[in-house]
């Protein structure tokens, strides 16, 4: 059951009943996928590369048609979605769509044309969309001589520049340097701290969508395979401290998972490419008794990390396999 | 006005690319240097004379008016073919052989000549009908009462065949000036005839107010002695040069395609009037400079024209209309093309042949004609053979004109439909 059947329908932006695309190879990208994304949220949708997710935003801001099902903004069927509802969305896409022969301004000025923003409002909102994305300098140059992370965070603005109550970032951070990564995502927490914006995130870095999401959904394969609070999923999976565990010889990996296993304590044991993973309460407490395990076993430890449980955790639990697999 | 925006965008975007704005600006340039001197403009092309069987089945007639003599004027037309010159030139354009029709159809065959043209055994009667038909019409103008004693015209029609190869070159350079020559041979016998009405009749019974309606001004004939190929090829020349121009903005809608910009527009309040109606514009300007830059640089390269400025305005109004049309074509092909590379394919798929199927090049069986009149680049190409070569003026040219207006807005209604339903759907 997810955790926002129920709710009341004047409380959602986004819903999507059933959605499902099957690509004309026959790929099924999305599949059966229903969610319902709140006012005011910051919703997280996390999965691996080919995972659906940009499939299925696309779908609900109009960009694809789906297979089957249905996608309603403030109830209305995005196919005939309404002027107001047009305006009321913003799409980031995940690459860095920007026309590279005009300026930073001139850019952001085309699309608030397009949304019919009068020039004066539209000229403000500019100034202070360059100025919070650490623009303000490149106001004037040609796109095309923006830097990476500087594109992309122009790509960031161009979707916000005619206020929109929905915002989708699709991968807003995909490849950017650690300063324009600090630009951006304090920029999200910003909004989601001053202003009553939907956000639809969508990621494959856990970090970004737990510090960002108020609930994460994530996909697989195109199906949801859970959706709830990034505290409440962290807790599903189980209370505990997550350590990894690399050993010397990796063909021992299979004789120290057997006994782990076995070991008073320990919740869960996974291999994740190569490596241990043991999820247990007060992991440090007991490391001297599974060091001893280990050894009695012959299998000597290359290295030891020890950190609490994220929503990778929760996709390896739920799938048996890592986020970047 | 989100179409405003979206020219102004686009204008940016072309001027800001510099290699972009050197192609489109030099391919005309270049594109006319080379045809213009491969058909014999400037001196520079060879004037090589054609080759040609004349068939004079014409069986002449007795004139009878203010004198009377036999006239053949069949025989009149095969001189003139025969005198015709290259300019500033001693090389004859024609090379008439001696042939019987068995003879020369083996000639052409084998291509030893260019075309056989027939003269019909009615054309000495034909022409005396149109010499007396505007006698009639000038006298009638002049004094009504010896217009009444003047006999009327035959009913009369006698076509001149030309017989050749459509897919030998030769064959539709030397039509086309035949055709141009027949045509000014036959005003210039209505005009020496309109000259001879009014010195023959007496001044005092003139009527000098009617005269004025009467059009017997000697147009420039810069081209009637002295024609280069050339001046018969500018017009498909330039039409073809502006339908090459459309490979460009299908690139430029086609690039909004493959970057995602489309994508962007798409969610956006834009709608696709909007989007092909601002790609529009700038890319009319364009094409417009790239119109002046061939009409420019064939003027340069020895392009003789009938008439004065006025024929030359004209022209450059018709040619404004036609960029307008092949914009509207890239604006078509753009919406079947997904890159900028499919858009560069596709658009000369479509603009070459297109060349070929309006006559630029090499003149159309009368059947084609059916098809080809509803293009509008045939109804300009047919404009600008009309007043440049042949010196109509902006009235005979309306029809033309009017047409590939209503077909170039029928052309950029399918655009704008065709790309709302292929591009900016969800796909």
């Amino acid at each position: 059951m997810l955790r926002d059947e129920g709710l009341e329908s004047e409380s959602v932006a986004i819903e999507t009943r059933n959605l499902s695309k099957r690509y004309p190879k026959g790929v099924l990208a999305v599949d059966g996928l229903s969610l319902r994304v709140l006012k005011g949220e910051v919703f997280g949708f996390l999965g691996p590369n080919g995972a659906g997710k940009t499939t299925s935003i696309k779908m609900m801001v109009g960009l694809l048609k789906p297979t089957s099902g249905q996608v309603l903004i403030e109830g209305e069927r995005i196919e005939a979605a309404s002027r107001r509802i047009k305006k009321s969305i913003g799409v980031c896409p995940q690459d860095i769509v920007v026309w590279t022969r005009l300026t930073c301004m001139e850019n952001l000025l085309v699309m608030a044309d397009m949304y019919e923003v009068p020039r004066k409002v539209a000229v403000k909102r500019a100034e202070k969309l360059l100025d919070d994305l650490k623009l303000t300098e490149k106001r004037d140059a040609l796109a095309a001589s923006l830097s990476g992370g500087m594109k992309r965070r122009l790509n960031v603005a161009m979707a916000l520049i005619h206020d929109p109550e929905i915002v989708v970032l699709d991968e807003p951070t995909a490849g950017l340097d650690p300063q324009s990564r600090l630009v951006v995502t304090e920029y999200i927490r910003g909004v989601k701290e001053t202003k009553r914006l939907t956000v639809i995130l969508t990621t494959h870095e856990m970090e970004i969508a737990d510090q960002l999401s108020d609930r994460v959904a994530i996909i697989d394969h195109g199906k949801l395979l859970v959706l709830d609070t990034p505290e409440n999923l962290k807790d599903r999976v189980g209370k505990g401290d997550i350590m990894e565990i690399t050993l010397y010889d990796e063909t021992k990996n299979k004789r120290a998972r057997e006994a782990l296993e076995g070991m008073e304590g320990i919740q869960e044991v996974n291999e994740i490419r190569g490596r241990i993973v043991v999820r247990a309460l007060d992991a440090a407490s007991r490391l001297p008794k599974i060091f001893t395990l280990l050894e009695s076993i012959e299998a000597k430890v290359l290295d030891v990390s020890l950190r609490r449980n994220s929503l990778e955790d929760v996709f390896i639990t739920l799938t048996g396999r890592g986020l970047r697999e | 006005m989100k179409f405003v925006t979206i020219a102004v965008k686009g204008l940016k975007e072309i001027t800001r690319d510099r290699g972009l704005l050197a192609m489109t600006l030099l391919f005309p340039m270049v594109f006319m240097l080379v045809f213009g001197y491969a058909f014999g403009a400037g001196g520079g092309g060879q004037n090589t004379p054609y080759d040609i069987v004349v068939l004079n089945n014409d069986a002449g007639t007795e004139v009878n008016y203010w004198y009377s003599e036999y006239f053949n004027f069949g025989e009149n037309f095969t001189q003139v073919l025969r005198d015709l010159k290259y300019e500033n030139s001693t090389v004859p354009m024609f090379i008439l052989q001696n042939a019987t029709r068995e003879e020369a159809l083996k000639l052409l065959m084998s291509r030893s000549i260019a075309c056989i043209v027939t003269i019909p055994e009615n054309f000495s009667e034909a022409v005396e009908a149109t010499i007396n038909s505007t006698i009639r019409t000038t006298l009638l103008l002049i004094n009504k009462s010896m217009a009444s004693s003047f006999p009327e015209a035959k009913n009369i029609t006698a076509t001149v065949i030309i017989e050749g190869d459509m897919g030998y070159i030769n064959f539709g350079i030397a039509q086309s000036i035949i055709q141009g020559v027949l045509s000014k041979y036959m005003e210039v016998i209505q005009y020496e005839a309109k000259e001879q009405v009014l010195q023959a009749v007496p001044e005092e019974i003139k009527v000098s107010e009617e005269l004025k309606h009467v059009s017997v001004g000697v147009k420039s004939v810069s081209g009637t002695r002295e024609f280069t190929a050339f001046d018969y090829q500018a017009p498909g020349i330039i039409v073809f040069g502006l339908l090459m121009g459309s490979i460009g903005v299908a690139g430029a809608l086609a690039r909004e395609t493959e970057s995602q910009t489309l994508s962007r527009l798409k969610v956006s309040l834009m709608k696709s009037f909007d989007l092909l109606f601002g790609t529009l514009l700038p890319w009319t300007l364009l094409a417009t400079a790239q119109l002046l830059i061939l009409f420019g640089v064939a003027l340069a390269t020895g392009f003789h024209w009938v008439g004065g400025t006025s024929s030359l305005l004209i022209a450059i109004l018709i040619g404004c209309i036609a960029g307008v049309s092949c914009v509207s074509l890239g604006l078509l092909v753009a919406a079947f093309s997904k890159s900028e590379g499919h858009a560069g394919t596709l658009g000369t798929l479509v603009s070459v042949p297109l060349s070929f199927l309006i006559g630029a090049f090499f003149p159309l069986p009368p059947q084609a004609e059916v098809v080809t009149v509803f293009l509008p680049w045939r109804q300009a190409f047919m404009a600008l053979l009309s007043v440049l070569s042949y010196g109509a003026q902006f009235q005979d040219v309306m029809p033309n004109i009017t047409a590939m207006i209503l077909e170039t807005a029928v052309l950029f209604t399918v655009g704008v439909i065709a790309f709302a339903k292929i591009r900016l759907k969800a796909e």
